[in-house]
């Protein structure tokens, strides 16, 4: 009995704590320095190149079946990575246009924002280092 | 061909088949044109489906303005037969179309809104499908004619099996019901069947009502015959009756023609007289009283108290042969409802014997069977109706009394032979003297008396020198001697009074009784002479008639 309610606590509880917070982070030295949602959505699904200043926007992802990058999609346009998927599939048709570029880790996606003025990408609130700039946060569940 | 036109099947497949092409018609017309309507909606919204099937792809193709992507699905569009020109657009000028040029501004454009596929609310292009309007409706109009021919098939599928039934439920069996109905004879015995599948229905109580009207129609033919057969028995009869009968039978119409006459009636008539064909003549042209007899019969069709009446009538006759009597029964005849046209029916029998037979008795009866002159009785009737018809016609009645002289003394001496003998001349020789309608009378014995009229008017100068003649030439007449039987002749005269009416007696027997006296008068003064009655005289107690007739002679 009490371990069925432990497990209970444990799933209740799990989501929240693992989840923390989402952040859009740049690297410091970006110019840009905060993006509306709709803009966030704009580069991350490919409509635009450049970020709303006109600086060229190198956008990175996580890896594939990571619980962040499907958080984040659900969070960001409502879809699952499925369906991002199945997004970018239609467009890679053409080749014009591409998908963010999947990094193997968050740890990896950091490195690979703070190496590029252009590049954005996400992280975990937990994973906001110093020469990360927050350009946009999702609002606490 | 002629014959099966007016075949009520015919008639009834014609109905259908005319009524049929006219709801072929005039559906397919109508459907036509609903299904025209019916199938560019259908392509319509086929072009809708489509537009919907790819507003996803499309509206990603617009929002990363992707126009490989958007080609791609405009090519993609245009390939269906119902797509046109397909054409996506994005508002900064973005632009991919399939045909030509640009279709904003074409009509006719099945326009879907595209939305940001991440932002619901963001309006980020159009997709414009110009649909194939030359196809859909080619299309459409392929599918209604195909409709329109089915259901014209249909239409007459139905129209050829309603008709067969029709034709195998009615107008067949109606077909053989009137063959076999034209078969019957009446009369005979025959009866339609009813057919197969019909004992319940409208047709077979047709049929059945058929035969009752048949049988019904053969009985009463049947007591039509039998009844024509009695009546022919009973006109036989009555034809036997009419012909062998005694009497002589005839009818006429309201002017006295013969209709109809029976041979009995036809020998009375042709006895008297040579006609060929007595039927249309006149019945009263063969009467000797013909006006009176026409005058009869109109009283007879008029009056309506008479209805038979019994008549002797003397025929008319050739000149020479013997005289013909009839004894006649008129009775009006009554054809019912015609009052005007009166016919009447005569019924005749001869009775020329019998009424000669009367005549002769009733002469014997009147007359004197010696002189022929009228009997004392007949005589005094005669007198009485000559006073009468004096009277009515205001005339002078003349009596003259005649007494043979000497008669007694001739019977006496010669016998009663030459007695008779001289009575018989004076009677002829009376009948001389005086006309036919004056009345001679044997008196009685040796006593005549003669009844004549004169006019009234001038007596004195005219009327009294008349009698006075006519009384002396009968005085000379039976003065003349008359010649016996065995050669002898003798001598006679006679003793005349004369009396009048009014002048000597208002009433015969007065005017008699003065013409007695005046004869006495006239024996008085020494026989053979005429004296008329002179009042003056009556006075003498010795002119009595009475006394003087024991003396007379």
């Amino acid at each position: 009995m009490k371990y069925w309610a432990g497990l209970l606590i444990l799933m209740l509880t799990q989501p929240i704590r693992a989840e923390g917070e989402l952040l859009v982070v740049v690297s410091r030295e970006s110019r840009v320095d905060s993006l509306t949602k709709s803009q966030v959505v704009d580069l991350f699904m490919g409509r635009y190149v450049n970020f709303p200043n006109g600086d060229k926007a190198k956008v990175f992802d996580l890896a594939p079946k990571s619980e962040m990058k499907g958080q984040f999609y659900r969070r960001l346009v409502n879809r699952t990575e499925a369906q991002i998927d199945a997004y970018w599939a239609r467009l890679l048709f053409s080749g014009r246009n591409t998908p963010p570029k999947e990094t193997e880790s968050p740890g990896q996606l950091i490195d690979e924002i703070i190496s590029s003025s252009h590049a954005i990408g996400y992280i975990s609130s937990q994973d906001l280092i110093d020469s990360l700039k927050v350009v946009y946060r999702f609002e606490a569940l | 061909m002629r014959r099966f036109r007016h075949q009520l099947y015919f008639k009834v497949a014609l109905a259908i088949a005319l009524s049929v092409a006219l709801v072929a018609v005039l559906s397919s017309y109508f459907f036509y044109f609903e299904e025209v309507e019916r199938n560019e909606q259908v392509s319509r919204e086929h072009v809708n489906q489509l537009s919907r099937t790819i507003e996803k792809t499309a509206s990603i193709a617009v929002y990363v303005q992707d126009s490989v992507l958007a080609r791609e699905i405009i090519d993609g569009l245009a390939i269906n037969d119902v797509v046109s020109e397909a054409e996506l657009i994005s508002e900064p000028g973005f632009s991919v179309y399939s045909g030509e040029k640009t279709l904003i501004g074409r009509e006719g454009l099945s326009t879907l809104i595209l939305y940001n596929p991440f932002s619901e609310d963001e309006v980020i292009g159009q997709l414009k499908i110009l649909p194939n309007e030359a196809f859909i409706h080619h299309n459409a109009k392929d599918a209604a004619v195909n409709q329109a021919w089915m259901l014209a098939l249909l239409t007459l599928v139905t129209a050829i099996l309603v008709s067969f039934i029709v034709h195998k439920a009615l107008t067949s069996p109606l077909n053989s019901i009137t063959n076999k109905f034209e078969e019957i004879i009446p009369g005979q015995n025959s009866h339609i069947s009813v057919p197969r599948f019909h004992q319940r229905d409208e047709i077979g109580r047709l049929v059945s009502g058929i035969n009752t009207l048949v049988s019904s129609l053969n009985q009463s033919i049947d007591s039509e015959r039998n009844l024509r057969k009695k009546t022919e028995i009973l006109e036989k009869k009555f034809r036997l009756i009419f012909e062998q009968a005694s009497a002589g039978i005839c009818l006429i119409d309201s002017d006295n023609l013969l209709l109809t006459a029976n041979p009995a009636f036809e020998r009375i008539i042709y006895k008297s007289h040579s006609i060929e064909d007595a039927i249309g003549l006149r019945l009263t042209d063969w009467f000797d009283n013909k006006l009176q007899l026409e005058s009869f019969l109109t009283d007879i069709r008029q009056s309506h108290h008479l209805d038979t009446v019994a008549l002797d009538l003397k025929m008319k006759t050739l000149p020479g042969s013997p005289d013909c009597w009839v004894h006649c029964l008129f009775s009006k005849v009554l054809d019912a409802g015609k009052q005007s046209n009166l016919m009447i029916e005569v019924l005749m029998y001869d009775v020329t014997e019998r009424t000669e037979r009367e005549i002769n008795t009733r002469f014997e009866a009147d007359h004197d069977g010696l002189t022929h002159l009228k009997n004392r009785r007949a005589g005094r009737r005669a007198l009485i109706e000559l006073f009468d018809r004096a009277k009515e016609n205001d005339k002078i009645a003349v009596i003259m009394n005649i007494d043979l002289d000497n008669f007694k003394t001739i019977n006496d001496v010669r016998g009663h032979e030459a007695g008779d003998l001289v009575l018989i001349e004076v009677g002829l020789r009376m009948m001389a003297v005086f006309r036919n309608d004056d009345l001679c009378i044997r008196w009685g014995g040796d006593e005549f008396v003669v009844g004549c009229y004169f006019d009234n008017a001038r007596f004195e100068e005219r009327s009294l020198p008349a009698i006075e003649k006519l009384a002396s030439e009968l005085r000379c007449a039976l003065n003349q001697d008359v010649q016996l039987s065995c050669g002898e002749d003798i001598n006679i005269g006679a003793s005349i009074g004369i009396a009048m009416y009014p002048q000597h007696g208002r009433d015969l027997e007065s005017v008699l009784k003065a013409a007695d006296s005046a004869m006495y008068v006239s024996k008085h003064r020494g026989r053979n002479q005429y004296s008329i009655f002179d009042p003056k005289l009556m006075g003498e107690p010795d002119s009595c008639p009475r006394n003087d007739a024991e003396t007379k002679s």
